[in-house]
C-alpha cells in the first residue's frame, strides 16, 4: 500500500492525521480537514519520485564505450561482486556475428535506441572516459578483432551480464552473492523475486 | 513472493499461480493498456488456443524460432489426432489464416485486432513473472495496405507501451530496434522497450514487430488494391505480458518488500487506527468508520479500503500495511 494514514488518540485530540509513505517511510502530519487534498498530492508525489529514482538509476548505470576494448574493460569491471549490470552504449553493426562477439563478454545486445538520449552532452557518466560529455562524432569506432569495422548508424544498447558463468543471463538474480549490493537501495533482500525458493523450476 | 502476489505452481512445471494481490495489479495494467488500444481503434477478439501444427511450418523462420518451445497435443478424446495441435506460443499463424478469409479488398484495411490470452512456451529456466512456461499477455495483430502504415502502427504501439511503463508503472524504458539476431522469428524488424532493474539487470518489457509481408505470403493474405491489383497485406504484431509485473516488483521494491507506484496499486491508501486502550480503540473506530466514506467521496484518485476489524490490532496493523 503506497500510503498509510495513521490515526491515534493524539491525532484525534489535535485534529491531525499522519500520512506515511511506503517508499521513503516519511511521515507527514496534516490536518484531517485537508486530507482530501493532501492524500492525492502525496500519492502523485510518490509516483513521480519512484519514476525519477528509477530514471536516475538508469542514467547512472548507462555508460558509453567508444571501442570494443572499452566495452571489454567495462564488462570485466562489472561483475557480480561489484554490483550488477550496466547498459553500455556503443556503435555496433547490426550483424549476428557482432551479437555473438558480445556474447563472449557475457553481454546481450538489447536494442538500438530510437532516441539517443544517453549520448547527449553531460547526460551520461562516461565511466570509461573520465566523465566528460560524450559528444557527437564517434564514428568508426567499434573496432574489432574479428573484422567488423563497419558502423551501423545509431547506438546498440548492450546489457552487461553480471553473472559470467551463465549464458541465460537476464533472470539469474539468485546467482548474485547474498547481500550483494545493488546501488539503490544499498543493501537488502530486494532481490527476492526470482529467488531460489520462490523461483519456478 | 513479495506482497503475496504469486507462487510457483510446483505441480505444473514452470507454471505459477497468480494470487489475488498479483492479479489485481495485472487488471490495472490491463485496463491502462486496453483503454489505449481502444482509443487507437483496436478491437478485442479471441482465437483458439490450439493451432494445427502444420500452420507453424508455413513461415520458415517462425517455426525455427518457436519449435524448441512448443507444447503439442497429440491425443484428444482418447484418440490419437491425425494432425497434432500446438498450444499457441503466439498467434500470428492462426490469425494469418483468418485474415486470409476476411481480407479481400483495400476497403477491409486496416484491420486492427487484439486478444487477451494465455500462451505456452516451454522454458527450461523459469522465473516467477519474468519467464514462466504459461503466461498471460495481450497480442495485437494488424493488417495494412502499405509498409509505411504498418511501421506507423508498430511505432504507435511502442510509444503506447512506453507510456504505460513510464507514466503508470514508473518504470523508465529505452525504445529501440532489436538487432537481426534478436528479432522476432518471422519479423522484418522488431522493436522493444528495455528497462533496467534495481540490480542492473535488463528486462525486455514489451515488443512490437514489423512483420512485413512474411505472414501475408505464408498465409496468402491478399487484397485488391485501389488500382485493382492483388497484393499481400503488411502486418504487425505486438505484445506485453505478466512479465511487466516482474519488472514492476524489481524496479521499486526495497528490503522491506514490495513497493508499488500508486497508479498500479490496487489499494492506494489505508487508514489504520492506533490505540493502546479499549476506550481509545472505540474512539478511533468511531472516527475511522465515519471518515473514509466521506473522504472517499471527495477524492478522485484515491480509494480507501477498510481492513477487516479483526485484523487491526494497534500499531502492528500499521506495520503490516
Amino acid at each position: 500500500v503506497p500510503v498509510v494514514m495513521e490515526l491515534g488518540p493524539r491525532d484525534l485530540a489535535s485534529g491531525n492525521i499522519v500520512l506515511k509513505r511506503r517508499d521513503t517511510g516519511t511521515k507527514e502530519v496534516v490536518p484531517q480537514a485537508e486530507i482530501a487534498a493532501r492524500l492525492p498530492a502525496a500519492l502523485e508525489q510518490m509516483q513521480k519520485d519512484l519514476y525519477n529514482a528509477a530514471k536516475q538509476r538508469l542514467r547512472d548505470n548507462t555508460v558509453v564505450a567508444n571501442s570494443i576494448g572499452e566495452v571489454e574493460s567495462i564488462l570485466s569491471d562489472v561483475t557480480a561482486e561489484k554490483g550488477g549490470g550496466k547498459f553500455v552504449m556503443a556503435h555496433l553493426k547490426d550483424d549476428p556475428a557482432c551479437d555473438a562477439r558480445l556474447k563472449e563478454f557475457k553481454a546481450t545486445v538489447r536494442n538500438i535506441p530510437l532516441v539517443d538520449e544517453f549520448d547527449g552532452a553531460g547526460q551520461v557518466h562516461c565511466h570509461g572516459r573520465g566523465g566528460g560529455p560524450a559528444g557527437g562524432d564517434r564514428q568508426g569506432v567499434l573496432a574489432t578483432r574479428n573484422g567488423f569495422t563497419r558502423i551501423r548508424k545509431g547506438l546498440a544498447h548492450i546489457r552487461v551480464n553480471p553473472c559470467p558463468s551463465v549464458a541465460h543471463n537476464t533472470y539469474l538474480v539468485e546467482d548474485m552473492p547474498a547481500g550483494n549490493s545493488v546501488r539503490h537501495p544499498p543493501e537488502g533482500k530486494i532481490l527476492t523475486l526470482p529467488g531460489k525458493e520462490s523461483g519456478v523450476e | 513472493m513479495q506482497g503475496d502476489m504469486a507462487e510457483p505452481a510446483e505441480i505444473v512445471k514452470g507454471c505459477m499461480v497468480i494470487k489475488p494481490n498479483g492479479y489485481a495489479v495485472w487488471e490495472i495494467i490491463q485496463r491502462e493498456l486496453d483503454d489505449r488500444f481502444k482509443a487507437t481503434n483496436h478491437q478485442n477478439c479471441y482465437f483458439p488456443l490450439l493451432i494445427p501444427e502444420s500452420f507453424l511450418h508455413k513461415e520458415a523462420e517462425h517455426v525455427e524460432g518457436f519449435s524448441p518451445e512448443l507444447a503439442v497435443v497429440t491425443i484428444a478424446g482418447g484418440k490419437k489426432l491425425e494432425e497434432p495441435y500446438v498450444i499457441r506460443p503466439t498467434s500470428e499463424t492462426i490469425i494469418g489464416h483468418f485474415f486470409s478469409k476476411w481480407i479481400h479488398s483495400y476497403r477491409d484495411l486496416p484491420l486492427l485486432l487484439n486478444q487477451w490470452a494465455n500462451v505456452v512456451r516451454w522454458e527450461l529456466r523459469t522465473r516467477m513473472f519474468l519467464r514462466t512456461s504459461e503466461f498471460l499477455w495481450q497480442e495485437g495483430h494488424t493488417a495494412h495496405a502499405s509498409h509505411d502504415e504498418a511501421v506507423e502502427e508498430v511505432l504507435r504501439i511502442l510509444d503506447l507501451y512506453a507510456e504505460v511503463a513510464e507514466d503508470v508503472m514508473a518504470m523508465p524504458v529505452i525504445k529501440g530496434v532489436k538487432t537481426r539476431a534478436e528479432k522476432f522469428a518471422g519479423a522484418l524488424r522488431s522493436y522493444s522497450i528495455e528497462a533496467m532493474m534495481q540490480n542492473g539487470l535488463a528486462l525486455q518489457a514489451g515488443t512490437s514487430h514489423d512483420l512485413g509481408q512474411n505472414f501475408g505470403k505464408a498465409f496468402n493474405v491478399q487484397y485488391q488494391t485501389k488500382e485493382g491489383q492483388l497484393d499481400y497485406v503488411w502486418q504487425t504484431s505486438w505484445g506485453v505480458s505478466t512479465r511487466l509485473i516482474g519488472g514492476l516488483i524489481m524496479s521499486h521494491s526495497d528490503d522491506k518488500g514490495l513497493v508499488l507506484p500508486p497508479r498500479v496499486a490496487p489499494v492506494k491508501a489505508v487508514l489504520v487506527p492506533i490505540y493502546r486502550k479499549e476506550e481509545e480503540k472505540a474512539r478511533c473506530w468511531k472516527r475511522r468508520t465515519a471518515s473514509p466514506r466521506k473522504w472517499a467521496r471527495r477524492w478522485t484518485i484515491a480509494r480507501v479500503r477498510r481492513p477487516a476489524r479483526s485484523s487491526s490490532t494497534g500499531s502492528g496493523a500499521a506495520c503490516r500495511w
